[in-house]
């Protein structure tokens, strides 16, 4: 599993879906085989994504995916903390190995351009309901770009 | 002997309209009938397309290992020890380990599309059934039996995959295009089915496995590969501890193919099917996307 950093999130590809929102299972938690799905939302979600081709490598690479669903949509906002709605993080290769639902920490819009918000998060991913390598708490953090 | 497998695929669909089957690919049941047992049981030793010395190949085609005329055929301390009969890997009587080969310099040659690069061969034992080879290194016997299972049911999977893309609109296929390709356009189905027929066309040779210790347990699977100016050199199949402990025969038959795709159709991992991002994937980013393959195949079953 990839070391956790403390600026590491600054190297995941951003991606704002706006107007999105995660389906959540019935059961309450995503399967190890369960396909994440989407829904119209009335808020935006943010998807930061770490996902090295095999190509780079030489073997199965690491794929880390941070969906964070914000409770208002963040065309509205201005710098200031943004509030989260809920989150989904997961981590695996082939297989998945490891995924919370569950963060502490600030998300922070520090600025809002006609191209980009700039956006300062201090997670941490806690409680994790998948985790085959015992990696327990996993911070992430990091300042990224995201762009309109 | 018919070897009757079933298998689920993720959950059932839950019944609030937000945990549609779209949450999981769909409650699917997977029945199918394998003449694993007879066909292993009857099968002499697989003596053909085995590697050349160099126990690393790769290529840029669609070649399976051993279609090149210039392989050459039946490396070193490569024999019959045993045969599956009844899904069960039976070990002939006197049978022995097979003696480490010497140890020939590592050798690289380029023919052709394909290059061949490495030590010599790693295979200690093959299995067959006649039609589909099985080289194999640092197995056991329960090993043996479980790649060679898992095998033959990607096979057969694989198979009927490529027949159902004779009909493309019917709805399974087309639900399985649509949820893996994000097409349904005769392009992506050309490619689609091409692809496949290049996993599948490797099964008609010798599929060379190699089994990881407990050290390697972040993945099911993995082929390496390196880039040899403008070669690309995939080495043999690598199955972990974690595909052996899975349970899900369906998960491991999924792993083989995925891994196929790797190393005998060239593709990436652009993204992995539990990714949010694995819906967004353009059709062309799809086709190149491993696990597009391993999923689709099971979902058009």
């Amino acid at each position: 599993m990839a070391e956790p950093a403390r600026a590491r999130l600054a190297a995941f590809e951003v991606t704002l879906r706006r107007a999105t929102r995660i389906r959540w299972p019935a059961s309450g938690v995503y399967g190890p085989e369960d396909r994440v799905a989407f829904d119209p939302g009335i808020t935006d979600l943010i998807d930061l994504r770490y996902a090295p081709s095999r190509r780079s490598l030489g073997r199965e690479p690491v794929h880390e995916n941070l969906l964070i669903e914000l409770a208002q949509p963040l065309s509205g906002s201005v710098p200031s903390l943004l509030r989260i709605h809920r989150v989904l993080y997961r981590a695996g290769t082939d297989r998945l190995t490891y995924q919370s639902t569950q963060v502490v920490g600030t998300l922070t819009l520090v600025e809002a351009t006609p191209d980009r918000y700039v956006i300062d998060a201090g997670l941490s991913l806690i409680n994790p309901e998948i985790d085959l390598e015992h990696r327990g708490t996993y911070p992430l953090a990091g300042r990224v770009a995201v762009p309109r | 002997m018919a070897l009757e497998f079933r298998g689920s695929i993720g959950r059932s669909p839950a019944s609030s309209p937000n945990t549609e089957a779209s949450v999981t690919p769909g409650k699917s049941t997977l029945v199918g009938q394998l003449d694993t047992a007879s066909s292993f049981a009857a099968a002499p030793v697989a003596r053909k397309a085995e590697a050349a010395p160099g126990g690393t190949r790769a290529h840029l085609g669609n070649l399976a290992e051993g279609s090149h005329p210039g392989i050459q055929r039946g490396g070193p301390g490569k024999r019959r020890i045993g045969h599956i009969v009844g899904g069960k890997f039976i070990r002939d009587t006197g049978a022995t380990p097979a003696p480490a080969p010497s140890s020939p310099p590592a050798a690289t040659r380029h023919e052709g599309a394909r290059a061949y690069v490495g030590t010599p061969s790693v295979a200690d034992r093959t299995i067959s059934d006649g039609s589909i080879a099985i080289r194999l290194k640092n197995e056991t016997d329960e090993q043996a039996e479980a790649v060679a299972t898992a095998i033959s049911m990607a096979s057969m999977v694989l198979d009927r995959a490529i027949g159902r893309l004779g009909d493309p609109t019917s709805p399974k296929v087309a639900t399985a295009l649509t949820k893996n390709f994000h097409s349904t356009q005769t392009a992506v189905v050309d490619r689609v089915r091409s692809t496949l027929q290049s996993i599948r066309s490797a099964f008609n040779a010798t599929i060379a496995i190699e089994i990881e210790g407990a050290d390697r347990n972040d993945a099911r699977g993995f082929v390496p590969y390196e880039i040899s100016g403008d070669v690309v050199i995939y080495g043999d199949i690598h199955l972990c501890p974690p595909w052996f402990a899975d349970p899900d025969p369906i998960a491991r038959l999924r792993t083989i193919i995925h891994e196929c795709s790797h190393k005998f159709a060239g593709t990436d991992d652009v993204a992995y099917h539990w990714e949010g991002h694995y819906e967004l994937l353009t059709p062309d980013d799809a086709v190149e996307n491993a696990d597009s393959y391993a999923w689709f195949c099971l979902e058009a079953f």
